[in-house]
């Protein structure tokens, strides 16, 4: 197992008092907090931070810990000095309690709990109750699993209790239901389905934040579906009736004479549907005109004629 | 060929529960003791349907709420009026 340099990972000096600790534990807390962090290894850093505290913050501990000395660098490989948490008269810094249960590392476990029994198995009557943690996770879905309902297959990391009774992560898969009409942002909650409980105690729960996959045909803006409509500039003049797609698929709608490029054109409840109670969305096709970039020479014929018997001055 | 048993879990859409436990089975199901979630409500973490504990109606998004604060007040050494504040940013940063 590798050594934990506790005081390097709260930033502070080996003689650090007791309120320097707190007030870098809380500092780094913020920033890594889980709920809190958009760094992508919070977690794994949170958990450190939780660990160092757990045992800079308490005297009896953070003596143990220095008696390993100070010549350890954070990473090198560890062993516990043999006799190590040995009781010597007077029980040793074994210390039962909620920390063995949150999941810390070898190297903790290694140092702090020669004098306990066992640890928690789970199951066991009268002992250490404990309630799962939350979890939280991401899921893409496509606007159209989005607006008609899906059931999708999803892969997840979650904690849960080996047989040693020591937490772990381990890969689970999950079929869960989308609901239709579900929007951007919101989140799916799944009870039982978090960090397993401790010694009887429930599960947690799973939370899957939803997020769209982009789509290459809409943008969305809450229950809103804005397509681009390529339209040619005769069609922009003349007036048209186009196909326009739909996430239940394809519609015609007419285009008036006269379009210009960004005028919106709506076509009512055909975005995200709604649910909850709430209305369906509209879809919104932005007319783009699009200029031909290869004419042939007829084509160019008749763009001079035109450029010649035009009144049109858009610049006047 | 048998295809494997594949267990479909039931979702709720957290932001559209609706307010279907009382306040004993809320506070079962957060394990806290009455006192503590009175003073989720009276900080304004959660916010119950209904006049008075015995008519309380809560949702799962109250509960989500309690527990971040209650995960924020933990591991952040904050009290519950800075929890509430933090779970109100939190969940407009979100939103």
């Amino acid at each position: 197992m590798e050594y934990k340099d506790y005081y390097k990972i709260l930033g502070i000096e080996r003689n650090a008092d007791a309120d320097t600790i707190k007030a870098s534990y809380r500092k780094m807390a913020r920033k890594y907090h889980p709920d809190v962090s958009k760094e992508k290894d919070a977690e794994d850093r949170f958990k450190d931070l939780q660990e160092a505290y757990e045992v800079l913050k308490d005297p009896e501990k953070r003596a143990a810990y220095d008696q390993l000395g100070s010549n350890w660098r954070a990473g090198q490989e560890f062993r516990p000095p043999p006799g190590w948490g040995q009781p010597a008269g007077g029980g040793g810094f074994g210390g039962a309690g909620p920390d063995f249960g949150r999941g810390f590392s070898d190297f903790f476990e290694s140092i702090f709990r020669q004098q306990q029994g066992g640890g928690f198995r789970g199951g066991g009557g009268g002992g250490f109750h404990s309630q799962g943690e939350d979890s939280e996770a991401s899921i893409r879905v496509s606007l159209e699993d989005a607006a008609h309902g899906a059931q999708r297959e999803i892969s997840l990391e979650v904690p849960t209790i080996g047989p040693d009774g020591r937490m772990r992560r381990e890969a689970r898969r999950l079929t869960v239901k989308i609901p239709k009409g579900i929007r951007e942002g919101q989140r799916l909650r799944m009870a039982g389905q978090g960090a397993p409980g401790m010694g009887g105690g429930a599960n947690g729960d799973l939370y899957l934040h939803i997020q769209f996959q982009p789509h290459p045909k809409f943008r969305v803006e809450g229950g809103d579906l804005y397509h681009d409509l390529h339209i040619t500039p005769w069609e922009a003049v003349l007036g048209a009736s186009v196909e326009v797609p739909t996430l239940d698929g394809e519609v015609r709608m007419k285009i008036p004479a006269g379009s210009t490029s960004g005028q919106k054109l709506r076509l009512s409840q055909k975005g995200l549907p709604g649910s909850g109670g709430k209305a369906p969305g509209n879809l919104y096709a932005v007319i783009q005109i699009v200029i031909p970039q290869k004419i042939s020479a007829p084509e160019k014929a008749l763009w001079n004629q035109l450029a010649e018997i035009s009144d049109f001055h858009p610049r006047r | 060929m048998v295809s494997p048993l594949t267990t479909v879990i039931e979702a709720e859409l957290l932001e559209e529960g609706a307010f279907c436990f009382d306040f004993p089975h809320f506070c079962t199901l957060l394990h806290c003791g009455e006192g503590e979630a009175m003073q989720l409500v009276r900080y304004g973490v959660i916010h119950p349907e209904g006049s008075g504990p015995q008519h309380w109606r809560f949702r799962s998004l109250d509960l989500y709420r309690a527990r971040l604060s209650r995960r924020l007040s933990r591991d952040l050494e904050i009290d519950m009026a800075g929890a509430a504040l933090a779970v109100d940013l939190l969940e407009r940063l979100r939103g």
